[in-house]
């Protein structure tokens, strides 16, 4: 086995995912190349401090907020909605989006839906004119 | 355990409040953390990690136990935290979120010297992590922090247990690259000192 090859198998090797006769290979390489065995050693240190990054844990009431959740009517609804939108449903969902979009540019306020309320559906023209003219408001 | 959460899913389809808070309890943690090191935001992890758990409700009915528990909700996980990142990739505002205010690390110890310098370790860690592409970034996270498989990675992935070597080999040379870049060296967590 040459460097290339034992690279190619040295992550499946640290993560004991060869058969035998392939770890055999590979370990009998490592043993003989030092560049190999610096490799496996960078490898391993990668995976310690990955792996010791902290957990994150949810409140203690998180599982009741969930059940809570699919106890709502709407809550399933919302899981299940993408594909039978309605088409005011998918024009507020762009709407929501342009909102976002304007709130991820770290603008001081942002616009709510309540922005849109007197336009008709089918106005995006309106809605795009009406976020362009945002920032001006804000400054 | 397999058996038990099999018992769990149907309890669920059958809609057993008592038995999806059961499976909420044993996965909340690893789905959490999961999550918060994929999408590097403590809050979009939480938000994400509710809608997994209602996906789990909702789809628990059509469940079919060729895979693992498992690996179906983290591939539930995964998919979900995929969407959202092309989502607000296509809103171009994520990398400033993530490189500014995301990134945060709710508090735990008092900070000492020795905690700075693992936090300072940490969060140049996690900006490495997020600099991976994200199929890379979820195969090492999966591999690494929840113990996976090959062949659970790439159930959650959809790709080929090859294609899963590839991208771990090709993850760990580029977080390699990456640290030395930042830091000059691959970080080591050091103790919480006297």
């Amino acid at each position: 086995m040459n460097c290339p090859q034992a690279r190619a198998r040295i992550s499946a090797y640290l993560d004991h995912e060869l058969d035998a006769t392939s770890s055999r290979e590979v370990e009998s390489h490592i043993q003989q190349c030092a560049a190999c065995r610096e490799v496996l050693s960078d490898f391993k240190e990668i995976d310690a401090a990955v792996h010791g990054l902290p957990r994150i844990e949810p409140g203690p009431d998180f599982p009741a907020q969930v059940v809570t959740r699919v106890r709502e009517p709407a809550a399933t609804g919302e899981i299940k909605r993408h594909s039978g939108l309605s088409l005011l449903e998918r024009m507020t969902r762009i709407a929501e989006d342009f909102v976002a979009l304007v709130d991820s540019a770290q603008c001081p306020s942002t616009g709510t839906l309540d922005e849109f309320r007197d336009f008709p559906p089918l106005s995006m023209g309106h809605v795009y004119f009406k976020l362009m003219d945002l920032p001006a408001r804000r400054g | 355990m397999e058996e038990s959460e099999l018992l769990l899913i149907r309890a669920i389809a059958d809609r057993d409040e008592k038995a999806f808070e059961t499976l909420i309890g044993r996965y909340q943690n690893p789905v959490i953390s999961f999550l918060f090191r994929y999408v590097g935001d403590f809050h979009l992890a939480q938000d994400l990690a509710q809608e997994v758990f209602l996906r789990v409700f909702q789809a628990a009915p059509t469940f079919r136990p060729r895979a693992r528990v498992s690996s179906w909700i983290f591939k539930i996980a995964y998919n979900l935290a995929a969407n959202e990142l092309k989502r607000r990739k296509r809103m171009d505002g994520l990398n400033a979120r993530m490189s500014a205010e995301g990134r945060h690390f709710p508090a735990s110890s008092p900070p000492g010297d020795a905690a700075v310098e693992n936090r300072e370790l940490e969060e140049q860690l996690m900006a490495a992590v997020s600099r991976l592409p994200e199929n890379q970034r979820a195969a090492l996270l999966l591999k690494i922090n929840e113990g996976l498989s090959y062949l659970e990675i790439s159930t959650v992935l959809g790709v080929s247990v090859a294609s899963v070597e590839s991208l771990l080999f090709r993850a760990r040379s580029r977080l390699k690259q990456l640290m030395a870049d930042s830091t000059g060296v691959i970080p080591r967590q050091r103790g919480p000192g006297p």
